[in-house]
């Protein structure tokens, strides 16, 4: 029965490989040895009364016989006392204030058992016991079977087998729908954490160091479908910071010196009272600084936000904060109205298409990840939105339509301004509070805190309408995808723009190009991609200070610049205004000297019959090679030249 | 703050300000509790509950994040959500901790304090460890529904124990049975294999020679045995076995030779040709060696294992030495003629694969040597008292007194430990309790006889009523104990 539960689906294991092991157990049919010789537990309620005395209480046995008649007689009666001859006279009691128990303890001649049962005894019963059983609550009725078993692959005989036997025994239904395994974190080195080895990584350091959301995101991150997930281990050094990789040999000395700064600190293993002396060194990942620099670069994304959301005349009313402490209750009251704008009124821009179009296809994507347990495809997922996407590119863009003229204060000349101004606040509270509500589950204080004041600055947040949002976001609804927003073709446009942005950005600082210097630029590429590129020009302006000269098959380099070649296009930027043409020319004039004569010595050697007759082989190959690579730095310098005189 | 300024806002999220401001404010919210309610769709999940036995580690941290991570999704998704939090009471990890302490901090045993004592001062143990693994998991942020908080050992688990125990052994699924258990001297409990884990330590390999007894059996006197016989060549006075637990020799109950060894050795070169036409060409060499090592058995050995194979048909014996005590020589397929001496040392009550022996030939007997601390017992003759290490010493320098010492090979030796102790484990004949779990599942009500799975011993598990084992003469079946006490 409980092999068929699995085979049937009815408890459907998570990664599913996980369910042969499950399988193969429960097909071995070992008994469960459930004794221990133990004080610490459930003491076996057994009273047993020994059928191989020896002599002399054989006789004491037989005036007590018809005592034991009576109370046999009792135990009979009783449908909380079961009693089974098996070698020796077992006496099973059910309720523990059961009357019989009390007597069974006081004859001197029956013996309660002294051992414990197996732990896993207990736990095995645990979904249904902490609902109530044997009583037939409420809870039990209504929360078991339970939804799903979260835990790890070393317990799925000792731990998840049984509690499906237990629970189709005790409550003739399996005790949860989805059993999901998760992977082991193991060390660099490939070995199971443990303070015994000194790779241990404590949970309450890291919240310490760097915020349970840190810990928590960390974590979700490292959760991929693999059986076991490895984790670098670092020291951090008390001195200067700096982290310091764990190995097999200094994970085991008292003290190590730090390879930064020198100076030694003392590990978990420090005896020694000059080594106790020495500040311990906390033992951490940089897995979770990756975090933490995510948090705050949320943090900083949504202070912006918030700053530019309280502005006057914003259409959102700043609220006091007094009121903090108030409660709501889970679906409690939230009040809609339709705002004055609708969205096709918003006048929407292209880039707020853009990031409603990428929310609604993330929250879709996340929703579906976590229900599915792949939490780091979901973290993976939130983290380059937020970041690459919303943090360095909307927030980015929406800060020139935010500070307009170098103030943060919307200018109120024309309604078109005001009309762009009052769009991006909308859209950017928005986003920032589906972002955080798809964060929550990952980083619950973080998004809890922005959210209370984000709920100050924007009382009401919507594109179609505006809603009241909670008080706390832990009660906030979960984000439905708005599938009306998703548009593919301004997600193709802005993934195509960013590959280009981050080209020019790339050759900027290749070329050391300041950011106030504004360049020029073509795109060599295939028409679709040219129509693509053609309305992004004023980002290309905005966000690069660049102006693109030609887009599409025809483009043509300019005769001095600087190139990047992507899958779909080449970006050229011209750099005429970046480099000095006569100095070019002298410094390609040399080159063509010096090159000149490299190539006639060499021409000159392998000319030599006795040389290329002795010389080994290979030399004289390299040096054919090396000649040849004279030969072609020579063409290129030289057509470099004919391009610098035509300039 | 009457108003608020985000300018004013820090550039770095203040999470240790934070974090218990906000969980204050859940808890207050009453957020994390769920009651029944017909007309919501409900998502439950249980804790897998942390052992009391310390602090939480980054395993704990990450299976409760990843459970925290659905409960909170499943709240907002409108889901009427519990998430059952508590603790497991963890029997050997706790005790084993707390008798380490007590045992350093004053210098006593469990058995200097009593069960009652003990049991109080792990209570002491458990409220506090409880209290700093919840306080973990809140500082974590997990949402659990405190109020509910449960523990395995306490009221409600424990009725629910004793009701699922009383269940199974009224359906006659519980039993009782002596079998050879994982057992930790330190400890002094069984452990299950689960707690078990495998250190290949150095060791040695020592050679002992066993005298053969004269004119025992019945082969000798004349019987129809004798003109079974088909080995030739004089008579061995000795049989010589080896071991890596020579102190074990004092429970020794028998000698075994396979009982058809040049079948053995066609069957295990037969393997071993297999092997070779599969294996890489490094390994080829090793492999052939093997080969020729049995061919070399064939000519020096094979003779020898066939004239104690007749002799253990013909009830011959062996003197076990230091003991004086005869045992016989027997056949079973357990001694391998391509490994060793061909012939091996039966200890039934101390070695898995001796035990299973035993079950084949019940009539050697079983001899216990060991104290549940793991000190020989009364069973080991002059050797009782002593610890394993020394016994082995002991018994090593008298075989070697008696000149009955052959070679020593040094060894590695995959040796079990206690995973709680980290002391090696004992195999160990012991009382224990046993679920069944073979028929188990379909078995309802009255009892039942079966095969155990293992070694073919009929074992009665029967829920036999009171009203048929009582005899018409009102008389008890009481028979008096071999061995009282």
């Amino acid at each position: 029965m409980a092999m068929d539960a699995v085979t049937s689906g009815r408890v459907k294991i998570i990664p599913e490989r996980y369910a042969k092991s499950y399988l193969d157990w429960l097909g071995e049919k070992r008994d469960w040895p459930v004794s221990r010789q133990l004080w610490w537990g459930h003491q076996i309620p057994v009273w047993t009364v020994t059928m191989q005395p020896s002599h002399e209480a054989i006789e004491t046995l037989r005036v007590q016989e018809d005592e034991l008649e009576k109370l046999l007689d009792e135990c009979k009666k009783s449908a909380r006392v079961s009693v089974r001859l098996d070698r020796q006279l077992y006496i099973c009691v059910r309720d523990e204030n059961d009357p019989i128990q009390k007597k069974l303890d006081e004859l001197k001649w029956i013996k309660r058992e002294q051992d414990v049962l197996d732990t896993w005894f207990s736990s095995a019963l645990w979904p249904h016991s902490t609902f109530g059983w044997p009583d037939q609550t409420p809870e039990l009725d209504y929360f078991y079977p339970t939804s799903v078993l979260i835990t790890s692959r070393d317990i799925i005989t000792l731990w998840v087998a049984r509690m499906v036997l237990t629970g189709l025994n005790n409550m003739g239904e399996v005790p949860f729908r989805q059993v999901y395994i998760h992977p082991t974190i193991l060390d660099a080195y490939g070995e199971r954490m443990s303070k015994s080895k000194g790779n241990g990584v404590d949970p309450i350091d890291l919240i310490d160091k760097f915020g349970a959301d840190s810990l928590r995101y960390g974590l979700a991150a490292l959760t991929t479908e693999t059986q076991d997930v490895r984790m670098p281990v670092q020291f951090e050094c008390p001195h200067c910071q700096a982290l310091m990789d764990q190995t097999k040999k200094n994970r085991e000395l008292p003290k190590v010196p730090c390879a930064k700064c020198g100076q030694e600190f003392s590990t978990q293993w420090a005896k020694k009272p000059e080594d106790v002396a020495l500040p311990r060194a906390a033992v951490v990942s940089e897995r979770f600084e990756v975090a933490r620099n995510f948090m705050n670069k949320l943090w900083n994304a949504a202070r912006f936000a918030l700053i530019n959301l309280a502005g006057e005349g914003s259409g959102f009313r700043v609220q006091g904060s007094g009121e903090g402490g108030q409660r709501s209750e889970v679906g409690g009251q939230t009040t809609t109205r339709h705002s004055p704008l609708t969205t096709h009124h918003l006048d929407l821009t292209t880039e707020d298409r853009w990031i409603l179009s990428r929310l609604s296809t993330v929250t879709q994507s996340v929703t579906e990840s976590l229900e599915g347990f792949h939490y780091a495809e979901a973290a993976k997922t939130l983290y380059d939105f937020a970041w690459d996407e919303f943090c360095s590119f909307y927030v980015e863009i929406a800060k020139a339509r935010l500070s307009e003229s170098g103030t943060l204060a919307p200018r109120v000349t024309g309604q078109v301004e005001n009309l762009s101004y009052e769009t991006a606040q909308r859209v950017l509270a928005h986003t920032l509070d589906v972002l955080l509500r798809l964060l929550h589950p990952m980083m619950p204080f973080l998004t809890e805190e922005i959210w209370g004041l984000l709920n100050q600055v924007a009382p009401e947040r919507g594109i179609d309408e505006l809603v009241e949002p909670t008080q706390q976001i832990i009660i906030a609804p979960w984000p439905q995808p708005n599938l009306a927003h998703q548009d593919q073709e301004i997600e193709a446009r802005f993934a195509t723009f960013q590959a280009a942005l981050a080209a020019l950005r790339e050759i900027r600082s290749r070329q050391n190009i300041a950011s106030r210097q504004a360049i020029e630029f073509s795109i060599k590429c295939d028409a679709a991609t040219a129509e693509l590129l053609k309305p992004m020009a004023p980002y290309f302006q905005s966000m690069a200070n660049a102006a693109a000269t030609a887009l599409g098959e025809k483009a043509i380099p300019p005769p001095t610049h600087a190139k990047t070649a992507l899958a779909s296009m080449e970006i050229y930027v011209d750099l005429k205004d970046f480099i000095d043409v006569k100095a070019e020319i002298a410094k390609n004039e040399q080159l063509e000297q010096k090159l000149l004569a490299i190539i006639k010595g060499k021409e000159a050697k392998l000319a030599n019959e006795s040389f290329v007759a002795r010389a080994p082989a290979n030399v004289v190959q390299a040096e054919r090679d090396s000649l040849a690579q004279a030969q072609e730095q020579l063409a290129s310098a030289r057509a470099a030249l004919a391009t610098l005189r035509k300039a | 703050m009457s108003s608020f300024s985000p300018e004013a806002l820090p550039n770095r999220f203040d999470f240790a300000a934070a974090q218990p401001r906000i969980y204050a404010a859940w808890e207050a919210g009453k957020f994390f509790h769920a009651e029944p309610h017909p007309k919501r769709e409900m998502f439950s999940i249980v804790i897998p509950p942390p052992n009391v036995t310390g602090a939480l580690h980054l395993g704990h941290a990450l299976n409760n994040t990843l459970q925290d991570i659905q409960i909170r999704m499943k709240r907002m998704q409108g889901f009427n959500t519990c998430w059952m939090p508590g603790t497991d009471h963890a029997g050997i990890a706790t005790q084993a901790v707390v008798e380490k302490r007590i045992r350093e901090e004053e210098g006593k045993t469990r058995h200097d304090l009593g069960r009652e004592e003990l049991v109080r001062r792990i209570w002491q143990w458990k409220d506090q460890y409880e209290a700093r693994i919840l306080s973990q998991l809140k500082q974590m942020g997990c949402s659990c529904d405190w109020e509910r908080t449960r523990f395995t050992l306490d009221e409600g688990c424990s009725r629910a124990v004793r009701q699922t125990f009383f269940d199974l052994f009224s359906k006659g699924l519980i039993y009782r049975g002596k079998r050879l258990v994982n057992w930790d001297t330190f400890l002094q409990t069984a452990v299950s294999d689960d707690e078990v884990f495998q250190e290949t330590v150095k060791g040695k390999f020592w050679h002992f020679r066993y005298p053969v007894v004269k004119g025992s059996g019945f082969g000798v006197q004349g019987s129809g045995m004798e003109t079974r016989r088909v080995s030739e060549g004089k008579e061995p006075a000795f049989v010589e076995i080896a071991t890596t637990r020579p102190e074990t020799m004092l429970g020794d109950t028998a000698v075994a030779v396979h009982p058809d060894p040049a079948k053995a050795l066609d069957k295990a070169e037969a393997e071993l040709r297999e092997r070779l036409a599969k294996a890489p060409a490094k390994e080829k060499e090793g492999i052939e060696q093997q080969i020729e090592n049995i061919a070399k058995r064939r000519t020096e050995m094979l003779p020898l294992l066939l004239r104690l194979r007749d002799m253990a048909l013909a009830g011959r014996k062996v003197l076990l030495p230091l003991m004086n005590r005869e045992i016989p020589l027997i056949c079973d397929e357990w001694a391998r003629p391509e490994l060793g001496t061909g012939c091996v040392k039966i200890t039934p009550a101390h070695d898995p694969n001796d035990y299973a022996v035993w079950q084949r030939n019940p009539s050697i007997g079983l001899i216990n040597i060991l104290n549940p601390d793991g000190t020989l017992n009364e069973n080991a003759g002059i050797y009782k008292g002593m610890t394993i290490a020394k016994a082995r010493q002991r018994v090593v320098d008298d075989l070697d007194g008696h000149g009955l010492l052959g070679d020593v090979e040094d060894r590695d030796i995959e040796l079990p430990h206690s995973d709680r102790s980290k002391t090696p484990i004992e195999p160990y004949l012991a009382d224990q309790w046993f679920v069944k779990m073979g028929d188990g599942e379909r078995v309802q009500g009255s009892g039942f006889r079966n095969q155990r799975r293992a070694g073919g011993v009929k074992w009665r598990a029967g829920g036999v009523s009171p009203l048929i084992i009582r005899p018409a003469s009102r008389k008890w079946p009481w028979t008096p104990s071999p061995a009282a006490g």
